[in-house]
């Protein structure tokens, strides 16, 4: 059992730094552009708040406060969306014995949480400086949901994954709902910015709680009302089992 | 050691033809087997099957030896990542020893001086004699060829050739193809492959009679099937050569 998990987990490294050294290679310097195209998306959306002019919450600076709401999400969308193109574009690897589809799904996922990770770290400690702003409250619960949103993205993508296959414009109407996510899982704002009749019908979203949870892990000057660990917890527990599920039934039924 | 095909059934692509009717097969590791067949009998699926890279929809497959991916294979290696990266790749793949497998590829390829090239740009005896060396260097105990054994240059076909025939009885190989000659001149057990059944002889010349025979359309030899067994299970870990 320990030796198959060591092998497994030896694929995983083995595919992960392959999707890294296969990014953008036609070009010089091909793995950083991968971390500037995430910079970018990054300053496309900063500019986005300043168009909707929305205003930082008190005690938060400005753009660490984006930047605390904007990585989790995008890290989320982007695992979500990136692990059923990576077995397509990778297929061909599965003629080697012991490589699997999970294993190439969840090799662009670990891509996809090294380059992210790696710019909210940079991120982060370059906005506390500019910003002169502190350390984060909990740096441990800080990583910890940080960790939450991505595996939020692998458990989603394993549900979504099958439904591309079966229907392919399933992923232009999940791009959609992508936008709408945006908005509503609180990556703008906090949620004490809207009415507290809202909450309700906003906090159903895990989402909105992870970024909640963000900003309170992270600020001194922000307790959030709605967020909850557990509520998270469950939705993963349960995205987990209906991913997996989900991933298993489809495997032999349906051709990649 | 060995790979054990029981009672596999399959249909061929688009769920038409059947490809494999109740197939059995067993390849010893030691051995140097022949797969005879006709263009699109079966034979890259069977192969594949052997590998454990193709789903099994009847049947079960029991592995008891590493089993290589089906040369020449070699869509695994990256056109713009340089030869030595697409080396690592393959040592991290199977757990090996970065520097000395770099090292023993490049040597047993003859692309020393490739290394730090990108794939690409490499001249075209490159990509067969790396993929060759790179399964060659993972060292399985039965390694798979569809269609033929070797390519690449002369000089490197040689040496390939009598480092097949030096692995032997440690490791073994398939050879799948509908070239007699290549078969009879290289494997010591043949199959027949044959809607869906394959037929074995240890003898080059009946082998090939009962092939040219259903090349003319007049096969008249029942297949020979084995025994199957009771219990088996897929173990990956054995293909990974843990």
């Amino acid at each position: 059992m320990y030796q198959s998990w060591k092998a497994q987990l030896r694929v995983l490294t083995a595919l992960t730094l392959r999707e890294m050294q296969s990014q953008n290679t036609s070009l010089d310097y091909g793995y950083a552009w991968a971390l500037l195209d995430v910079c970018i998306s990054l300053a496309a959306l900063t500019l986005l708040k300043v168009f909707i002019k929305a205003l930082s919450p008190p005690g938060m600076p400005p753009i660490l406060f984006l930047l605390t709401g904007m990585l989790p999400y995008l890290t989320f969308q982007a695992t979500a969306t990136a692990m059923e193109g990576a077995i397509v574009r990778n297929r061909r690897l599965l003629l080697i014995p012991g490589v699997t589809p999970l294993d190439l799904a969840f090799a662009k996922a670990m891509q996809i949480f090294c380059t992210y990770g790696v710019v909210f770290v940079v991120g982060a400690v370059g906005c506390s400086y500019f910003e002169n702003a502190g350390l984060p409250r909990s740096i441990p619960l800080v990583i910890m949901i940080y960790f939450a949103s991505w595996l939020m993205g692998v458990f989603y993508g394993l549900v979504t994954m099958p439904l591309s296959r079966v229907f392919p414009p399933a992923g232009k109407i999940i791009g959609v709902v992508w936008r709408f996510g945006l908005i509503l899982s609180g990556v703008f704002f906090l949620i004490t910015t809207f009415p507290e009749w809202t909450w309700p019908y906003l906090d159903w979203n895990p989402m909105l709680h992870i970024e909640e949870l963000m900003r309170t892990y992270w600020f001194y000057t922000y307790q959030t009302p709605v967020g909850s660990f557990v509520y998270v917890s469950e939705w993963l527990a349960g995205l987990a089992i209906l991913g997996l599920s989900v991933e298993r039934y489809v495997r032999f039924r349906i051709p990649i | 050691m060995s790979v054990e095909l029981y009672n596999i059934t399959m249909k061929g692509e688009g769920g038409g033809q059947l490809l494999f009717d109740d197939l059995d097969l067993r390849i010893d590791v030691g051995e140097r087997v022949g797969i005879l067949g006709q263009s699109k009998s079966g034979k890259s699926t069977l192969l594949r099957l052997i590998a454990g890279v193709e789903p099994i929809y009847k049947g079960f497959i029991e592995r008891s030896s590493s089993v290589s991916w089906p040369l020449p294979f070699a869509d695994y290696l990256v056109a713009s990542n340089t030869v030595a990266t697409n080396i690592r790749f393959v040592s991290r793949l199977y757990g090996m020893d970065d520097d000395r497998f770099l090292r023993d590829v490049a040597e047993m390829a003859g692309i020393n001086e490739f290394l730090n090239e990108e794939l690409v740009s490499c001249p075209r005896f490159v990509r067969p004699q790396l993929t060759f060396a790179l399964a060659m260097t993972v060292k399985f105990d039965i390694y798979l060829f569809d269609d033929n054994l070797i390519a690449g240059e002369k000089a490197f076909k040689d040496k390939a050739t009598q480092l097949i025939q030096a692995m032997v009885p440690r490791q073994g190989f398939v050879l799948a193809s509908s070239a007699v000659k290549d078969i009879t001149a290289n494997c010591d057990i043949f199959y027949i492959l044959d809607k869906g059944h394959v037929a074995r002889y240890e003898d080059a010349k009946d082998a090939e009679k009962h092939f040219k025979s259903l090349a003319q359309g007049a096969a008249t030899e029942a297949p020979v099937k084995q025994e199957p067994r009771e219990q088996a299970q897929e173990d990956y870990s054995s293909v990974l050569g843990i």
